[in-house]
């Protein structure tokens, strides 16, 4: 390392979203400590702090990541992959929480391995895709990226982490996307969680059958493998009432209210209710910051978390909303073109598994807030309460905006 | 190899921004309908008719005894709760309740600020209303934003037994034990939770799930009314719990206490059960039963004879001559002397330089073990355990499960203390301790540390030859159906000990009760069997420690005691009697009901299953 490379890392840095993050992280902090202050009693102001301190902690990360050689990231991926995913297997062991184990405590401080595990699952995708002479049109070699994704997957939703279970397959397919795996690869692996999807009922599950017929036969792929593929997604729809009544009681609410909000007037789809009108109310301008009484009303306590956003919304208005959303559009926008214009394969998968994770946090999180998604307990980035999130969200803009700079020799 | 050339289809770049583009769009249309278009319906929803969510807590399960006796009952009371964000709004508020209950301004607020749990959380002011402070306050209502009755159940204990330590309290859930157990799902800031003994132990049985009801209410903080499409959810209870306690015989042996301090437990060493378990001082639990007085609870955690603590289970002293058997154990099993080796003891035992006295200044003269037992002789232990060694003596204390904690059903329990070599080596450096110290240990001094509850343990293990079981509380829990459902403890049997060991001890055990020079000669009952061991321990801060650990055989039965008495003074003359109290009342108990072994109403509920 010289001084000429660091100036030079300087050079290459991406400041605009750098300072996009920075403004989504700072409103972030004002609506938390909003959130928090009628509700933390006489420790006023704590998980304030906290979460500024994580994001001191985030933001050395994202420089420690961004000045990183590229090489040195590309080499370590599988290793890296490796870590982590033992460490998300010890949680099924050694994971602390009530009726989950999702957090290790190391001295004072927790962290979840599954956090960290979207990183990690980025970096071996991008390794795997981008490897020379690795042929896409082989239906083989989804195999691996396939099996690289179904270990944590199936680990968390162990824990039981549904979300993160959902974050992992939301970075698989836009990366398989991104290196040009063929539309009907991507289709056919799609199609088994569209037939568990459509299992709880009759008539969608019919015509879900239909349109997978279609595709099956417009597609002239060999016959047995069209049979294979139609027999297969019959039956798991069938299996899926089995699998459903394995489910966490709770899990099981959070995937109904998806179809009919009054379910659960108690639980989710009221958090849902509260958290429109909480929006709804703060019209144009808001009510202003600490004057939100909705939010404060709902009892929830996941107000900080994953409902931080109806906070912003009451108190702030829509305008601030508006800003926000486009500052969001901005950044995944922003992402999406420099993996295209990346300087090499790797860069470019990383980009764009980078660019997916965040999309879908932001997307599920405030499409959540206004009724538009399910509760699936996601945090925003930059904006919900939380250490091991944090972190993670800095990392991997650290992660990004390296992939945007030198080019790997 | 890594493909340098990251080609992407123009395609694909466009269908990815596209995705995005039409996302945020989504976004931000939906954000306009509610903020913009739907903005008055909202903000009118949320200033005039907010939806207040009234709840009420599911009674908890009922608290039996062995007998079901009822220890823990609940009971309706009038609560009266404030919302501190709404009564912060309003100053006129506090001087005005103030002028309709019985509390002062300065106590109102004293109560808000200790009970605040977040602004919108209820605050439990006071219960126990009275018809009359409840119409002036109905009547008052609209003058009184943010406060409000309600009708909750609160925990009334019906029997005569103090059992504080046993039962425990409720507190509210607070944000320290929210973290905790925030991802359950179960609790809210405020709710009641079990925060010490069986309550806390058992709360996932005894715990009642809330009822909610909605109620609307107005941008003043006034109810208007309830809300027309929402039902109401009942509260449903918890379920029932058996202990294994017999409440006559608690009452009995809390009665012996009356201004020590100390503890006694007593169990049936071939289960676990605990048949009583006595904590002394103690402290009244109604006090927490409903809105915690926050003044009372400075009064109890700021008296000096802490009755808070639970010397049963958690206190722990040196064992005192109690633990002599141990000794006396490791020399039998490993073949150091036989029964028969005698020692003369002139009162006192020299060492190098020290001298170690004979609680008995004039010595006890040549005595065998079963004398040492007897009387208690310091010299012959000393002189033992000079050949037993600290390696021996810490195995066989180990393999009693000294310096563990014995598992029983309560939240918090310690693990005493049992030095062997490396402890002391750690402590004091390789040669920084001396035999000295060894013989300190022998007669229950020095590092030693045990608990009352682990002394019971004790003398079980040696009045069943072996079988080790957990000591508990809690027996069984009634479940939905109606039928019991019996909790599982762990038992297992030392078999590293020879009978003929036992038969020693225990020989030596009877002599101590029965013998003419027996130290325990107070506890013994003409009618039964009683083995036992009397324990003084020297205390460098005042009085000794007064010890009996006794087993009791009867009809059949075995029971296991231990008492212990904080400073007061020789095991034989003040534990001894009141062990002996205690196992006479037990026999007396089980005469007066026609001779019934172990109390059956469990038992006959258990068979029906």
């Amino acid at each position: 390392m010289n001084n000429y490379w660091i100036q030079k890392k300087l050079s290459d840095l991406d400041w605009g979203i750098l300072a996009i993050c920075l403004v989504l992280f700072t409103v972030g902090l004002i609506a938390l400590n909003s959130a928090t202050l009628e509700s933390s009693g006489g420790y006023f102001g704590n998980n304030f702090h906290k979460q500024i301190l994580w994001g001191l902690l985030g933001l050395t990360g994202l420089f420690a990541i961004y000045f990183l050689e590229k090489k040195v990231l590309f080499e370590w991926s599988y290793l890296i992959y490796g870590v982590v995913l033992v460490l998300l297997v010890l949680t099924l062991f050694f994971g602390t929480g009530a009726g989950s184990s999702r957090w290790f405590r190391l001295g004072p401080i927790q962290f979840q391995p599954s956090e960290f595990m979207k990183i990690a699952l980025i970096l071996a995708l991008a390794k795997y895709l981008s490897s020379y002479r690795l042929n896409i049109q082989n239906p083989q070699t989804l195999a691996i990226p396939f099996l690289l994704t179904l270990f944590p997957t199936v680990i968390v939703f162990q824990q039981p982490d549904l979300g993160t279970a959902m974050v992992y397959i939301a970075i698989l397919f836009p990366m398989l996307f991104w290196a040009n795996v063929p539309l009907f690869y991507l289709f056919a692996i799609l199609a088994p969680f569209v037939s568990i999807v459509t299992a709880f009922n009759f008539v969608t599950f019919a015509i879900w059958i239909g349109i997978l017929l279609v595709v099956l036969y417009f597609s002239r792929r060999p016959l047995f493998l069209s049979v294979f593929h139609f027999i297969g997604n019959v039956s798991l729809g069938l299996v899926t009432p089995l699998l459903w009544s394995s489910l966490k009681e709770y899990q099981q609410t959070r995937i109904l209210t998806l179809f009919d909000m009054s379910l659960d007037p108690q639980g989710s789809g009221y958090q849902v209710l509260q958290s429109q009108t909480a929006i709804g109310s703060g019209g144009m301008w808001g009510r202003g910051i600490g004057q939100g009484t909705q939010t404060h009303l709902k009892f929830l306590p996941e107000q900080h978390t994953d409902f931080i956003f109806s906070v912003v919304g009451e108190e702030m208005g829509f305008i601030v909303v508006a800003v926000l959303l486009v500052l969001f559009m901005l950044l995944l926008l922003r992402i999406t073109y420099l993996a295209s214009e990346a300087r090499d394969k790797f860069s470019g998968m990383v980009l764009m598994g980078v660019g997916s994770l965040l999309f879908f946090h932001v997307a599920v999180n405030i499409a959540m807030t206004i009724g538009l998604m399910p509760v699936t307990g996601l945090p925003l980035p930059f904006f919900s309460y939380g250490g091991s999130f944090l972190v993670m969200s800095f990392a991997a803009i650290g992660l990004l905006l390296n992939s945007n700079s030198e080019r790997i020799e | 190899m890594i493909s340098k050339d990251n080609i992407v289809s123009q395609g694909r770049l466009v269908t990815v921004l596209g995705m995005v583009i039409v996302t945020f769009l989504v976004l931000m249309i939906r954000f306009y309908d509610l903020q913009i278009y739907q903005h008055q319906k909202f903000a009118s929803r949320a200033e005039a008719n907010r939806i207040r969510e009234v709840a009420h807590p599911g009674p908890r399960g009922l608290i039996m005894d062995r007998l079901g006796n009822l220890l823990v009952d609940n009971r309706f009371t009038y609560m009266l709760s404030a919302i501190p964000w709404e009564v912060r709004r309003s100053p006129e508020v506090i001087p005005e309740l103030a002028q309709y209950v019985d509390m002062s301004r300065d106590e109102l607020r004293l109560q808000l600020q200790e009970g605040y749990r977040g602004a919108f959380i209820p605050v439990r002011l006071t219960s126990g209303l009275t018809f009359p402070t409840i119409s002036r306050l109905e009547e008052h209502r609209l003058d009184l934003p943010g406060i409000f009755l309600s009708n909750d159940p609160i925990r009334f204990y019906p029997s005569e037994a103090s059992l504080a330590h046993v039962l425990g309290y409720l507190r509210e859930v607070d944000e320290r034990e929210m973290n905790r157990i925030r991802r359950s799902g179960k609790y809210q800031l405020g709710d009641l939770m079990g925060w010490s003994g069986i309550e806390r132990q058992y709360e996932q049985v005894l715990r009642g799930k809330k009822g909610y009801e909605y109620v609307q209410v107005n941008a003043s903080g006034q109810e208007i009314g309830p809300v027309p499409d929402k039902e109401p959810v009942l509260p449903h209870p918890g379920s029932n719990l058996y202990l294994s306690l017999d409440v006559e015989l608690q009452t009995y042996a809390e009665s012996m206490f009356d201004t020590l301090r100390g503890a006694a437990v007593m169990m049936n060493p071939e289960n676990g059960e605990i048949l009583s378990f006595v904590s002394s001082p103690s402290y009244n639990l109604s006090v927490f039963s409903g809105a915690i007085n926050a003044s009372d609870w400075h009064t109890l955690q700021a008296d000096t004879t802490r009755p808070l603590f639970n010397r049963g289970a958690v206190g722990t002293y040196p064992p005192g001559s109690t633990f002599k058997l141990v000794t006396a154990i490791a020399a039998l099993e490993e073949d150091i002397v036989p029964t028969d080796w005698t020692v003369n003891c002139p009162g006192y035992y020299r060492l190098g330089r020290r001298v170690f006295k004979c609680w008995r200044e004039g010595g006890h003269g040549r005595v065998d073990m079963y004398d040492a037992i007897e009387q208690s002789c310091n010299v012959y232990f000393y002189q033992l355990i000079r050949k037993v060694g600290i390696d021996n003596w810490a195995k066989y204390a180990g393999i009693f499960q000294f310096g563990e904690r014995t598992g029983v059903d309560l939240p918090e329990e310690s693990a005493g203390l049992l030095p062997d070599r490396q402890w002391m080596d750690n402590r004091y450096g390789e040669r920084g301790w001396s035999e000295g110290h060894l013989l300190n240990m022998t007669v229950g001094q020095g590092n030693v540390l045990t608990t009352p509850l682990q002394m019971a343990k004790f003398a079980g293990i040696l009045a069943t030859a072996g079988k080790v079981v957990t000591p508990h509380i809690g027996v069984a829990y009634e479940t939905e159906g109606g039928y019991l459902e019996k909790f599982e403890y762990p038992t297992s049997r030392i078999t590293a000990l020879d009978s003929s060991t036992y038969k020693t001890v225990l020989e030596g055990m009877y002599r101590v009760i029965n013998g003419d020079h027996g130290t325990g000669r107070w506890a013994r009952i003409p009618s039964a069997l009683v083995f036992g061991k009397t324990g003084t321990a020297q205390n460098p801060h005042g009085e000794s420690h007064a010890w009996f650990i006794g087993i009791l055989k009867y009809k059949g039965d075995i029971q296991a005691i231990a008492v212990l008495i904080e400073n007061g003074g020789s095991g034989g003359s003040i534990a001894a009697p009141i062990a002996g109290k205690i196992m006479r009342k037990s026999i007396e108990l089980r005469e007066s009901r026609n001779n019934t072994a172990i109390p059956t109403m469990l038992s006959e509920k258990l068979g029906n299953e």
